[in-house]
Parts: structure tokens; sequence; C-alpha cells
């Protein structure tokens, strides 16, 4: 903020909206209750704003993914999400995020804007947008877009220095929160399989108990068991062990479809949910046996259940698939069994 | 801050401190890191305050322990951190936390001291102090103390105010950094014993052996199992054979040097890493075997293996470890071998 345009009046706002921006980004450790804030607040405490917008940069892809938005009217009423932008249409906007700093102004009345741009400006509504990047610890992570649906005016060296103010401070709680979510992710997983594990794997069995119920479809779920594990363990060693099951895992991952959800419960206990499942269930047994045999060299008993109309209860589901494990453990092994 | 205390000058300058602390403390996730920040923001906002201590209420215990100590002049102290306080020797601080209420006033002549406790003030040449409990959802996880080195008059409402709102826009920080500390312990540690997990265990033995290396130190790691866990399983029943898991962790960590670390990386199966040790490792992983029986009754074998030059990976170094364990299971139980 350069000290000739200095208020004290202004200044004075300035700091009460930074202040509460700080206040509520603090409120949450998710990514996207971040993001959504981050834009609300632009759009409280900026007086040009009407409506801002926050997507993510996947480099690697070469894409912007939608994250957030808010405008003086409230949530948006587009549909958001993993609406995806290429970036070969935007080669500034894409030359902004690898450079990490500046800003970008894009105007209606603006004679030298490309059609292209133009066209965006119009479809949105927007009279004038400016963007910046959304840097953590030196890198673009995004792209935050502050429009103004009234003037095309030129956006002043202050708005625009307010709007990188609160988009820096704004840096550390995206930051906390990515961090967050990243250890989440590991906290869910198997460390040696990096299946779900038991916990996770119940409350995801949980979910698709429930999302089923509404969809009027049914789950199925398998447990696995491998045959004679034990000795493994006691002739090869642990670490001959840690790579079946490591190879077991990556079986059930190949053999099961894109939908299916594998975890592994205990020392050579594995499971898998199978969303909206059907007549193919069985081959989808068959298919995991072959595939733990051929690619991890061990046999495995599979009992398979399937959640009846109503069924909320993950322990109930998974207490009728033991039950057919046991049995196909007790008919000899490398099969299958289901429960009626 | 109520409206009479209002000036604009001073309110000017309490929200640049209240919005550095915004900047400031979300950028650790430790709350050591956020308290640290927190103790020195308050010292340099708050006039009278010559010092601020913030220690961490562990009911259970009854007693606080000091986080973060910050004096005027010296900055952070690393001496009183992690210092203990029992409430029987300060009551006052005590109802303080249990009522969460405001605020509390204290002077050297409170009835309420004891003798140790009036000596102990004197030495510290407190002359008067402000404590606030500090809040987290509603609930006094912690003290502050502001600490006037000078004089015993009356705290102004104003100072008082003033650190509240510190201490309450800190509060998220805090929060933040307890889930981020809280989940980081879920995913790096074995639930049932608290040594590292699999995943930890071999990350950290990985950055030992880079440390080894650079170091050009050696370090060795044992590899420990018991010799009819199975048995006591299924004599004793499970949670007999998890209550003799976590007493064996417990022989492991009287056992190891503050540098060493132990993890459990499946059923029975036990790692330690020691820095600096070459072929005296042996001398360790013997002791180990004693001490276990000794402790907890059990029969234990153990194999170690010394990292040798060139050796990169975290896997092969474990591998060899284990090998010898098994090489050692087999000449009979209760003993020990060291790789080649």
């Amino acid at each position: 903020m350069p000290a000739r345009h200095r208020t004290p009046e202004r200044d004075r706002r300035e700091l009460e909206v930074l202040h509460r921006v700080a206040v509520a980004l603090s409120q949450s450790l998710s990514t996207s209750e971040v993001l959504n804030a981050l834009t609300r607040e632009l759009v409280f405490g900026v007086d040009r704003a009407s409506e801002c917008a926050i997507s993510l940069w996947d480099p690697a892809r070469d894409v912007l993914i939608d994250a957030a938005a808010y405008t003086v009217h409230g949530e948006p009423a587009w549909p958001r999400g993993q609406v995806e932008n290429p970036l070969d249409e935007y080669p500034a906007t894409r030359s902004l995020l690898k450079r990490g700093r500046g800003w970008g102004e894009y105007r209606q009345s603006d004679p030298a804007i490309s059609a292209n741009d133009r066209e965006v400006l119009e479809l949105w509504g927007w009279k004038s947008m400016i963007e910046m990047p959304l840097v953590i610890e030196g890198r673009s992570v995004g792209l935050i877009e502050v429009a103004d649906y009234r003037s095309s005016r030129r956006w002043s060296a202050r708005d625009v220095a307010f709007c990188q103010t609160i988009a820096s401070q704004a840096a550390m709680a995206v930051r906390n929160a990515q961090l967050y979510e990243d250890l989440q992710h590991r906290a869910d997983r198997d460390s040696l399989t990096g299946l779900l594990n038991h916990r996770a794997y119940y409350d995801r069995l949980a979910q698709e108990l429930s999302r089923c119920q509404r969809d009027g479809t049914q789950v199925g779920v398998m447990a696995l068991d491998l045959d004679d594990f034990k000795s493994i363990n006691d002739t090869r060693g642990h670490l001959a062990g840690d790579r079946t099951l490591a190879l077991v895992a990556e079986a059930l991952r190949t053999a099961s479809r894109d939908t299916d959800v594998a975890g592994r419960l205990g020392g050579d206990e594995f499971a898998l949910i199978l969303p909206a499942v059907g007549e193919d269930v069985e081959l989808v047994a068959r298919r995991v046996l072959s595939a733990i045999a051929s690619q991890a060299g061990v046999g495995a008993s599979l009992g398979i259940a399937i959640s009846q109309p109503g069924e909320r209860d993950p322990l109930l589901v998974m207490a009728r698939a033991d039950r057919s494990q046991l049995e196909a453990k007790r008919a000899g092994k490398k099969t299958y069994r289901m429960s009626a | 801050m109520t409206r009479r205390y209002r000036q604009d000058e001073r309110d000017r300058r309490e929200l640049e401190v209240l919005h550095r602390l915004a900047v400031e403390l979300p950028r650790s996730l430790s709350v050591i890191g956020v308290t640290d920040s927190l103790a020195r923001e308050l010292v340099e906002a708050v006039d009278r305050a010559c010092e601020c201590t913030i220690s961490s209420w562990e009911p259970e215990h009854d007693r606080l322990v000091a986080l973060s100590v910050f004096m005027r002049g010296t900055g952070i102290s690393e001496e009183w951190r992690g210092h203990t306080y029992p409430l029987t020797d300060w009551p006052e601080s005590r109802s303080l936390l249990e009522s969460a209420n405001a605020h509390r006033e204290y002077r050297p002549d409170s009835e309420e001291w004891s003798d140790e406790v009036r000596a102990l003030i004197a030495e510290w040449e407190w002359s008067s102090w402000v404590g606030l409990p500090l809040m987290v959802e509603n609930h006094s996880v912690g003290l502050i103390e502001l600490v006037d080195y000078g004089s015993s008059a009356r705290w102004s409402p104003r100072d008082v105010a003033f650190a509240q709102t510190i201490a309450s826009q800190a509060a998220m920080a805090v929060r933040n950094a307890q889930l981020y500390e809280n989940l980081r312990a879920q995913v790096l540690t074995d639930a049932l014993t608290g040594l590292l997990n699999h995943r930890a265990f071999y990350e950290r033995v990985e950055a030992e052996m880079a440390t080894a290396r650079e170091l050009g130190r050696d370090l060795s790691v044992i590899a420990i199992d018991l010799d009819d866990f199975k048995s006591v399983n299924d004599r004793d029943g499970h949670l007999a054979g998890d209550r003799l898991l976590r007493r064996v962790a417990e022989v492991l960590r009287g056992q190891c040097r503050e540098s060493d670390a132990a993890g459990r990386v499946g059923g029975d199966e036990f790692l330690l890493a020691l820095p600096g040790l070459g072929a005296e490792v042996s001398a360790v992983a013997q002791r180990i075997i004693k001490q276990t029986a000794a402790e907890t009754g059990a029969r234990a074998s153990a194999g170690a293996a010394c990292m040798r030059s060139g050796e990169l990976d975290a896997a092969s170094l474990i591998d060899r470890a284990d090998a010898a364990l098994l090489a050692a299971k087999r000449a009979g139980k209760s003993t020990f071998r060291l790789a080649a």
C-alpha cells in the first residue's frame, strides 16, 4: 500500500477487514471451507468486488479446477465443484501462475482486450475483473479472480494491493488445511499396503450403505483371508510376509472394479466394498482369487455378502461375509462362498 | 474492548497487533510454535507485561506445564519450558481454570500462598500479575500469565480486555495445532503400544541412514519377536496378548536411549534403530532378551544387523536384521544372532 494513498479512515477499515478475514479463515482445517470463506471475505471486504472465484492449479495437466465462488447475491447459482478450465486458452493466466506474482486486469471497455477474453467477461456479466495467483510458500497453487459487475474502469493500485494483502494473509490458512487433509488421508490408510485401514474401511462401508439406500441399489462386501499366511512369516521372515501382503493389495486393486474400495482389516485379513453390485459379484470374486494366486503366489478364502434392503449396520453385513469366508476355508481354501 | 475506553490512536495500534497476530500465529502447526508467538505478541502489545508465561493445564495430574515463557529483553526462555507446577501450590490458578472465569489479578502477598510459593515468587521478582484462562471451544486448556516486575498497582481494565481479545483470537490457532499434532501422532504411532508404526519406523531408519552416512557413524537395527506369543493369545485371550505387547513395548522404551527409535511393525514383531552402534549392538540385544524375560516373563528372540557402507535402503538393513532373527529362532528360542 503506497503511503500517498493512505487516509486514516480507510486504513482503519482495511485493518478491520484483514482482522476479520484472519479470524474467519482460522475456523476450519478443510481446504474447501477455507477457500469458501476467503471468497466470501473478499466480496464483503473489497468495495468493488461483486464476485470472487478461486480455482486450483494442476500444472501437470495444465488446467484450473473450480474450487470456490461467492457473489454479492450470496452463493452462486451455477454448479460448482470439479469444472476444469484448460489453460491453453488463457496463456496470460498461465504465465501469471508460473511467475507466482503480479496480477492481470481484464475490462470490457479496454479496446485491446482479446475476443476470447471479452467473450468470457460478457458471458459472466463481468464489466471488469482482476486475477492474481494464490501463492503458498513461494509456489502458485491457484488463481483468485475478483470481478466487478458494474464498472469497467481501471482497478486502482490500492484496490489491487488490498486484494493481494488478503490473499497473502490467507495463504497460511490454506496451507494448514492442505497439510491437515494430507495427514488425514494418511491416517485413513494402512501404512504397509496403502489400502483403507480398519476404521476408515468401516466408515466408508457405512457411507456406502446409506448411499445405496437412497439409490435403491445393493452393496456387496467381500471378506478375504490368506491361506497359511503364518507359515510364510515363520519360514521366510516378516519381510517376505510384508511383501506378500503388499502384492495381495495390488492384486485386489487390479482385479476389482474402479468403483470398488479395498481395505486391510488386520494381519492377513482383507475386505472389499462393491457399491451397486449385481450379477457380476461372483465374477469379481473369481477374478480376485485368481489375481491373488498369480500375482502374490498365495491362496485365499473369500466370503461374499450382499446388503439387504434397509440394512444400515456395516458390522452385520461384514459378519455375514466373515461366516461365508469361514465356510470357504472349511470347504478347502482357494475358493469363495456367498451368504444367502 | 468497551466503548468508553476507545481512543482512535490506541484502537488503531491494537488492530495492528491483532492483524500481525493473525498473520503470525498460523505460521506454525505445532502448539509450542503457536504459544511462543502468542507469548511474544502479548509482551509486545501490553505495556505493563514484562513477562508472559503460557502453560497447559493437565487436570488429570492437577498441574500446569509451562509451554512458552517470554521475557522482555531476553525473549523465549528454553530454561523454563516444560517446568511443572502442581496446582495444590497454586489454588487460585486452579479455581480460575475450573471456573473458566474471565481473569484474575494476583499479588505476591496473597493469603493463599504457602511459604515455599512466596519464596519462589520473591525469587522471580513478580510484583503483580494477571492470569487468564486460555479457552479453546469454551474449555480452559491452559493458563496465560502476564507479569509486571516493577509495579503492584491495579491493572487497567483496558489492558486486561486487550489481552483477552488477543488470547481469544489465538484460540483457533491453538486448536488447529492441537488437531494437527494429534492426527500426526495417530498417523505415526502404533495405537496399541504407542511405539512407531511400520511406515513411521521405516521412514525413521531411512533418515537415520542418511545421517549416519553424513556423519560417518554406525547404525544398527535389532529385530525382536516373542517366542510363544501365539499361544498366549490362544490360551489367555487377545486382551492378555495385547497387555503383554504393551509391557514388552515398555521394556524396549526403558532400554532405549533418547536417540534410539522403537517400532512395532507387525503382530509381535518389534524393531529398534540404534544410531552410533556397530557390533556392540549384540550386547544391547542380549540385554533386551534378558530384560524382557525378567520384566514380562515372555521369552524373545532377536536378530541384529549393522549398516554396511554403501547400503542405501532401509528395507535392506531391516531385511538383514529380520533374517538374523529367523536364524536365531531356528537355532532355538531366547536366542540372538548378528547378521554377517
